[in-house]
């Protein structure tokens, strides 16, 4: 019975003791809270709620709470969130009180679409990887500029909005968020950014003479200038046998796409591949 | 005699030298077209000093050198200049190129100024005079790094050269074009060597010659005997790939190894190819500037042997006029620019020749064999073989994981292609390191830039 006594008293003190510093640790960190307190935005942490939380670092900096802290800080509503768009742009912008900045939504956009089309000389055997392609200069693609298709650009791509199709990479402009990952990653600077508003592109990179360009490629800028002579606002710029058009004066108006002959010039709403489609049709019923 | 080889890794690779061994050098004829590249050197391009239409002849300057790293680049033929464009080199790279139309009587004609023989006495000429004749010339080295003779041979001040090595162990498997030359330029590449060795006052001279050229070997004691040139030896060495190699030939004679990340002449020594060594000897007695190469066309083809090609050939015109052709063309599966272990397979024939164009070798379907890569068995044998003494199987997979701070070793990568020749699985080790050098500067380049934002 004294035992039983003894073990209860044991638990008392025991209880007692561990309340006591528990209190006192207590006491101690309320203090502390209090004396070493950081003074924190509550405006990172509202911010951050609204990011899209992807942490690619397209923006700049990285991770999105660096990002929310850098706008917290900064109050500067011109920092841009690629992924978010001008919606989130917007958003942070009511949330912080301040005017929201109008901001291009760009896209990242292949200059090219050889592919298939393009001839192709020789068999390369070696490690499927464009970089691996480029660091030997031994390729199969008969066009020295154009996309080599082993997809790199698809595996840095972390939002889906890559892929390969008829054999050179392809975007899908809804899903891309323009966050400089496959133009960082393409190791021929075959991707660019480009407005998203301005819908008409010229996706060819070959500075070679028309002639060699029609030998090796059916989709290819050949130089021949019908573009520039259509174009009514002068948004066409032509160097060394290959047109490109200027964003800034371009209006949309789809003149030189029809004049294209070689369908290079591309209104990426209607999607390359229904061109593409129209050019196998094409092929098919020459045959 | 003590046979010394390098004492790290190494293997032995069929050589398969019987197509072209003892095939005497013949000259190929003047096609009607050269295409003559601006960047056929390490460094700086040469920058264009000619004009579309514009009428040359033989030996005229081309393209002047853009910087002390830099070379001269020669017209190897008579004509008219037709255009200047971009085009595919042998090495794969699109660079500016000139293409000529050549008169191919003047062409036989002004050639002829470079057949007599100057009387030069090289104890009486300068150092300075017999360096501008090599500078003029537009001499690189031939072995296949095409790095400029002048800026070998003008190390910094501090650094003092006290051995010159000449590179006769023409390792690569099926060239025979040094071998050849060796045998029938022997007296002209020992004087050669004594231009070379005035103008970089070396102590002694170590000709290496791997022992499956025997004959070689025996010629050039015979010679060095009865020219009496003086501090001169022929170093016999066990047959072993890669003893061409710049370091592993340093390493094989000396003893010395050469640190990571340096060159050659900070261990005192010299290499020359006996091919750049003979071009040194006709730009010192002839005048003669590099418009030529010894070259070994061998392999899949009629005629094998060892050519004398002008600058600008053709790969096509090289193979159908000096080895008759392919023996099949169906059968072709790869045309190689160089030896098969380093050698870059070419993607069309209308590739001209360069100045380090070693050999060019067509494999059949017998000899040429593709698998697909597959997985590492860890089983070691890259690690063995390894003439630096890397870990081939570890910077292939940091490149994969793009692991940029493991890949400091992958600089050191001779790239001679042996870790690839062994591995079971066919795994491509030397692509996956070469695209590892790429990570590792892209990733130091960044490491760089943050501590100049810090």
């Amino acid at each position: 019975m004294n035992e039983l006594v003894n073990g209860w008293q044991e638990i008392a003190i025991t209880a007692a003791s561990l309340a006591g510093i528990a209190f006192l640790a207590g006491v101690a960190l309320y203090y502390a809270a209090k004396v070493f307190a950081v003074e924190e935005d509550p405006m990172v942490e509202a911010i951050e709620d609204i990011l899209p939380g992807a942490n690619c670092g397209a923006c700049g900096v990285p991770g999105c709470f660096s990002f929310a802290e850098k706008v917290a800080k900064t109050k500067d509503m011109s920092l841009y969130c690629p992924v978010g768009g001008q919606e989130l742009s917007d958003d942070m912008a009511d949330l912080m009180g301040l005017e929201a900045v109008e901001q291009d939504k760009l896209v990242a956009r292949v200059m090219c679409q050889g592919g298939n089309f393009s001839t192709r000389t020789g068999q390369y055997q070696g490690i499927k990887s464009c970089s691996a392609v480029s660091t030997i200069h031994q390729y199969d693609l008969t066009c020295p500029y154009g996309c080599f298709g082993y997809g790199d650009c698809v595996t840095s791509c972390d939002f889906d909005a890559i892929h390969i199709i008829n054999g050179v990479a392809l975007v899908d402009e809804e899903k891309c968020t323009a966050c400089d990952a496959c133009v960082i990653d393409c190791p021929i600077n075959i991707i660019e950014m480009q407005p998203y508003d301005k819908t008409v592109f010229i996706a060819c990179k070959s500075i070679d003479s028309g002639g060699a360009v029609k030998k090796y490629c059916e989709v290819g800028c050949t130089g021949c200038k019908k573009c520039v002579k259509a174009c009514e606002h002068e948004a066409i710029h032509f160097d060394s046998f290959l047109a490109t058009i200027i964003p800034d004066k371009c209006t949309n108006c789809n003149d030189c796409v029809d004049k294209c002959d070689t369908h290079t010039i591309v209104i990426s709403k209607d999607g390359i591949a229904q061109i593409k489609d129209k050019l196998v049709e094409n092929a098919e019923v020459n045959v | 005699m003590l046979k010394s080889t390098f004492n790290l890794g190494g293997i032995h690779p069929p050589e398969n030298k019987k197509y072209s061994e003892g095939k005497e050098i013949r000259n190929i004829s003047v096609p009607e077209q050269v295409s003559i590249n601006l960047n056929q050197h390490i460094g700086r391009k040469a920058k264009a000093v000619v004009e579309k239409k514009q009428e040359v002849s033989v030996g005229d300057i081309l393209g002047e050198a853009d910087g002390f790293i830099s070379a001269l680049v020669h017209s190897p033929v008579s004509g008219t200049v037709k255009k200047i464009e971009q085009k595919m080199t042998a090495a794969g790279m699109v660079e500016s190129t000139l293409t000529i139309d050549v008169d191919v009587e003047k062409t036989a004609e002004d050639s002829k100024k470079y057949e007599m023989k100057k009387e030069v006495d090289i104890d009486q000429t300068s150092k300075e005079d017999l360096l501008k004749m090599i500078q003029d010339a537009g001499i690189v080295g031939q072995g296949g790094a095409t790095f400029p003779m002048h800026v070998k041979l003008s190390p910094p001040p501090d650094k003092q050269v006290d051995i010159l090595i000449l590179n006769g162990a023409e390792c690569e498997p099926y060239l025979t074009a040094d071998h050849q030359l060796m045998l029938e330029k022997t007296d002209e590449i020992l004087l050669g060597v004594r231009v070379i060795q005035k103008v970089s006052n070396v102590k002694q001279v170590h000709i290496g010659i791997e022992e499956n050229k025997p004959d070689a070997i025996k010629l050039f004691t015979e010679r060095i005997s009865a020219t009496g040139i003086q501090n001169c030896q022929v170093s016999a060495l066990k047959t072993k790939y890669p003893q061409g190699g710049e370091k592993q030939l340093i390493n094989a004679i000396t003893g010395r190894e050469v640190p990571s990340g340096k060159l050659p002449f900070d261990v005192g020594v010299l290499v020359q190819n006996v091919g750049t060594i003979f071009a040194v000897y006709e730009a010192v007695f002839y005048g003669k500037p590099v418009i030529d190469r010894v070259t070994t066309i061998t392999g899949f083809v009629k005629k094998p042997g060892n050519f004398r090609i002008r600058m600008g050939t053709a790969f096509s015109h090289a193979i159908e006029d000096g080895a008759g052709g392919f023996i099949d063309e169906e059968r072709v599966r790869s045309v190689v620019n160089g030896g098969p272990m380093m050698g870059k397979s070419i993607r069309q024939l209308d590739v001209s020749v360069m100045k380090g164009t070693s050999g060019i070798v067509a494999l059949s379907d017998h000899e040429f064999v593709f698998s697909e890569e597959g997985p590492c068995i860890r089983c070691g044998r890259c690690i063995d073989i390894c003439p630096m003494g890397l870990m081939p199987v570890n910077l292939a997979d940091d490149t994969i994981l793009k692991n940029g701070t493991e890949l400091l070793d992958s600089m050191d990568c001779i790239e001679c292609g042996s870790c690839s020749y062994v591995c079971p699985t066919s795994r491509k080790l030397v692509h996956w390191i070469k695209i590892g050098k790429g990570v590792y500067r892209t990733w130091k380049a960044k490491e760089e830039s943050y501590k100049t934002d810090q």
